[in-house]
């Protein structure tokens, strides 16, 4: 159901929908039971999820951590006072990862998320509870963050539209950070339409946030050229091969530009090497706020070594705290330059790949994901990361800033998996007409 | 052992007196209600940015980095300095680690060259007050913008040490960059000492807790003679951080610098580097700020001023404004500077003297050119412009001087005293102030005594 079929009656309806949905899919962590908002706008009577990373005035805002369970904070995100000045209701916070850290959304203090599709397997991280919000239709859109694929990865499973912008359109104020240069503000949605007004709401300036410093750039007209990454297409269940190979015929036949491009293996390797330097070492620095003096859980009597201690120690899942000391020690002066520096140094060598060659009319196709979403019973959260290109591609836009979008593509088993469109720098807009352009040639498969 | 020496390195932070703080718009002011210039930045909350770079800061800083003959670096970056302590909010303090603003400068105190290796922009920490079981903190401070200036080991006593810090202070107060108080903690210095001789040179220890220059003085000389002591025991020196006890004057063991803390510095992702206007680096380079020496000059070589007083003037740079600008506008250089320091200066702790009417100052300085007023009402007729206009009241003090007035009082004197008249002319001539007297009484002491004298003169002898 789109924005433009809301009324105040269906709302009320899908609020209690909700409510009652969670307790099997668990997709909420804190409701909005003064949801209602009396401004006019286009979002009028719509409702809207927010990740509960992104901080809200009028809910709690966890980030599903326990350091956090009690956190009130005194103002709203940017995006959640943009949305809110189009009239949009802000239903509840959504499950997710604690602190953005995860893949799965299962490393939650409020429990893991549900796969509608099939309740025995994961949802995807971190952006999960909006991912389902969406897929279960209780809302048109939910607010998400992306940090490495936490909006497109949850996206792909739940046959969703899940879009990240290019980095520095949207105002991140208001979003608890896990790692500054990566964490990008996105949509989660269930129609273009909705999407293409979201988008351009949330991403208004705000000079709250210095490094929102981009300007959109104004779409195209067509003909687009595609590009299959070739890395990610070689690598993939084969269930997946075959579709993509329909969708190359289909556009063919309508005489689309359609290239495979190989790109350097060595280097696409070292990406989850790369993302665990830098996001862990941005994310040992952004939750070095957690100390038990202004976020503070136990032990007023302590004094302040004890104090730290006994909060990080008590109100961090043993996930996060892995991540902390590799990010800590990514940073250590003795060896900054031989593990930091020399990560944002392979960072820019993969932009300068990634980008090559990519004008406004082109995109990069791949599979969202390499195969369809996990049983729960089989999946931890490791901090060994898989090196198939097809399962660490996405991040290849956070480092680079690209946006990017994962679109419904086909099912396999009844479960969702998605295609991903990558555009280049600020070309948001002519990414999203492609996405739809290619779901209308998806869709046309089917009829 | 052969003879030691001593070296000693200054780490100066001051804090810069712009509007508003480093990265945040609340207001920069440590006098007001706690917690009251406090934005959800300076608290650390989570999900709040650096908002902006505070171009006033910048251009306050890089006034010092020309003065400090400094290398200017034209990108203007910043980094994450990480450790972990109540009074930093957000875990972190932002700061220049790798490329600080200026770099490689020197100022000149009696023809000995002061090496700085560098000045950098920062925010500051929250205030901490510790009580016996708990500590409040004041989030006040948290993200005022601090300068960090750093000399390179290049003192060799504590006079040195204090003479360059008098020196610096003075060029940040003429810059008007700070208000440079020790005791308040808007300057603060550290002082890095090490002792070396032919063969050796030994670890490097850190003063801190330094609130006057006489206390830098006696901490290093007692650091100093603590270090001479340990070695001549055959003991060695370990690289501590020490403070300074006021009470005892000894420098006193805070804690083991064996273990160096390391700050995991890497430069801030939330903030763009940016590029210093050329405008404003050239209106830097082109810039010749008048600085105490300057102004001490100029009074002694163009007004040949009492040198007692020009420095009075000049250790206030408010009163040194007003003083100059009155200078520009008054005929009497001596009667304005007399007028600052045995007059207006009296005033300096009931009222704000400084925001003293100049043009109104000026008329009074004129009065007092033409004997229009007395010198014992000066003081009176000042304290009443800090609360009116100076025209309100004057008529109160002026002078009379319309020679009629006074000739008709005179003569009357004369009239009712006839006898003592006679005996004036007679020889008798002490009773000239007898008259004087009479007159000015009959004038209720609103005339012009001069005045009054002449024209007496002139009726007596005819």
């Amino acid at each position: 159901m789109k924005a433009k079929d809301y009324n105040e009656n269906l709302l009320k309806l899908k609020f209690e929908v909700a409510k009652e949905l969670n307790k099997k899919y668990n997709f909420v962590t804190n409701f909005n039971d003064n949801y209602y908002n009396d401004k006019e706008g286009i979002f009028k009577n719509t409702p809207i999820y927010i990740k509960d990373n992104l901080v809200t005035k009028d809910i709690k805002t966890t980030a599903a951590s326990k350091f956090l369970l009690d956190y009130q904070s005194p103002f709203d995100a940017s995006v959640v006072k943009y949305l809110k000045d189009e009239g949009a209701c802000i239903v509840g916070k959504t499950n997710m990862d604690e602190l953005a850290m995860g893949a799965n959304g299962k490393n939650s203090v409020f429990g893991p998320c549900i796969n509608p599709f099939d309740d025995t397997r994961v949802v995807g991280g971190s952006s999960s509870g909006s991912a389902v919000a969406v897929a279960l239709d209780l809302a048109p859109l939910a607010i998400a963050s992306d940090t490495g694929d936490s909006i497109r990865r949850p996206a792909s499973f739940t046959n969703t539209i899940g879009f990240k912008p290019s980095y520095g359109l949207v105002s991140r104020f208001g979003l608890i950070p896990y790692a500054d240069s990566l964490d990008t503000i996105g949509i989660i949605a269930n129609n273009y339409f909705d999407l293409r007004n979201c988008f351009r709401i949330i991403s208004k300036k705000d000079s709250n946030d210095l490094s929102q410093q981009a300007i959109v750039k104004k779409a195209n007209q067509e003909p687009y050229k595609f590009i299959i990454f070739k890395n990610c297409y070689d690598e993939v269940s084969s269930y997946i091969k075959s579709e993509m190979d329909d969708l190359i015929k289909q556009l063919k036949k309508k005489e689309i530009e359609v290239i495979f491009k190989e790109y350097d293996s060595e280097l696409l390797k070292v990406i989850p090497t790369v993302y665990y330097l830098i996001a862990n070492a941005e994310a040992s620095s952004n939750l070095a706020s957690l100390q038990g003096v202004t976020f503070a859980r136990n032990g007023y009597d302590l004094d302040y070594q004890d104090l730290i201690k006994e909060n990080r120690s008590q109100n961090l899942s043993s996930l996060v705290k892995r991540r902390l000391v590799i990010g800590t020690h990514s940073l250590n002066q003795d060896h900054y330059s031989s593990s930091y520096l020399k990560a944002c140094k392979v960072r820019r060598m993969l932009n300068n790949m990634y980008q090559k060659d990519l004008d406004d009319n082109t995109f990069i196709l791949a599979p969202t994901t390499n195969k369809v979403a996990s049983y729960s019973d089989q999946v931890e959260d490791d901090l060994m990361f898989s090196d198939a290109v097809s399962e660490n591609h996405l991040i290849l836009a956070n480092f680079s800033g690209q946006p990017s979008i994962s679109i419904p593509f086909s099912f396999k088993n009844k479960m969702p998996y998605g295609l991903s469109l990558t555009g280049s720098l600020y070309n948001d807009n002519n990414l999203i007409n492609a996405a739809e352009f290619l779901a209308k040639i998806i869709g046309d498969d089917y009829e | 052992m052969s003879r030691l020496n001593s070296l000693i390195g200054l780490e100066i932070h001051v804090q810069l007196n712009s509007k508003a703080k480093m990265f945040s718009s609340s207001k920069n002011s440590m006098d007001d209600v706690v917690n009251s210039n406090t934005s959800y930045y300076d608290a650390g909350l989570l999900g709040t940015l650096p908002r902006l770079v505070n171009s006033q800061a910048l251009t306050k800083a890089l006034k010092v980095c020309k003065v400090l003959n400094m290398e200017i670096d034209p990108l203007l970056s910043f980094d994450r300095k990480h450790y972990f302590y109540s009074d930093m909010a957000k875990g972190y303090q932002i700061t220049q680690h790798f490329h600080p603003l200026g770099k490689n400068g020197y100022l000149k105190i009696n023809d000995k060259e002061i090496k700085i290796a560098r000045l950098h922009l920062e925010e500051d920490s929250a205030k901490q007050i510790h009580n016996f079981n708990y500590t409040l903190i004041d989030y006040n401070r948290s993200g005022i913008p601090l300068i960090e200036i750093v000399t390179e080991p290049v003192f060799n006593q504590a006079s040195e040490v204090v003479a360059f810090l008098r020196e610096l202070r003075d060029i940040l107060l003429y810059l008007k960059v700070s208000e440079c108080r020790l005791e308040k903690g808007s300057m603060r210095v550290d002082v890095n000492v090490s002792l070396y001789d032919e063969n050796h040179h030994y670890n490097k220890v850190e003063i801190k807790n330094l609130n006057s220059f006489v206390n830098i003085e006696k901490a290093i000389e007692s650091e100093v003679l603590r270090e001479t002591n340990l070695l001549k025991e055959g003991q060695e020196i370990k690289s501590y951080t020490v403070r300074f006890d006021e009470a005892t004057s000894n420098t006193v063991i805070m804690r083991d610098k064996e273990n160096q803390i390391d700050y995991h510095c890497f430069k801030d992702p939330n903030i763009p580097v940016i590029k210093i206007p050329d405008e404003l680096l050239r209106e830097i380079a082109n810039s010749n700020f008048k600085l105490k020496h300057d102004y001490r000059k100029y009074y002694l070589n163009n007004y040949g001023f009492d040198r007692d007083a020009v420095e009075i003037v000049l250790n206030d740079i408010y009163l040194n404004d007003l003083f100059f600008e009155l200078l520009n506008k008054s005929l009497y250089p001596n009667l304005t500077l007399n007028l600052l320091c045995n007059n207006l200066l009296k005033f300096k702790n009931k009222y704000d003297i400084y925001d003293i009417n100049v043009s109104e100052l000026c008329y009074l300085i004129e009065l007092r050119a033409a004997d229009k007023i007395l010198s014992r009402e000066v003081n009176a007729i000042i304290e009443r412009m800090f609360k009116e206009s100076i025209y309100n009241y004057i008529d109160d003090y002026l002078l009379l001087d319309n020679d009629k007035v006074i000739e008709k009082a005179i003569t009357k004197v004369l009239e009712e005293n006839k006898n003592k008249l006679e005996d004036y002319r007679g020889g008798k001539k002490k009773l000239f102030g007898f008259f004087m007297g009479q007159v000015l009484a009959q004038l209720k002491g609103k005339s012009n005594p001069k005045v009054v004298k002449e024209l007496l003169n002139n009726y007596l002898n005819k």
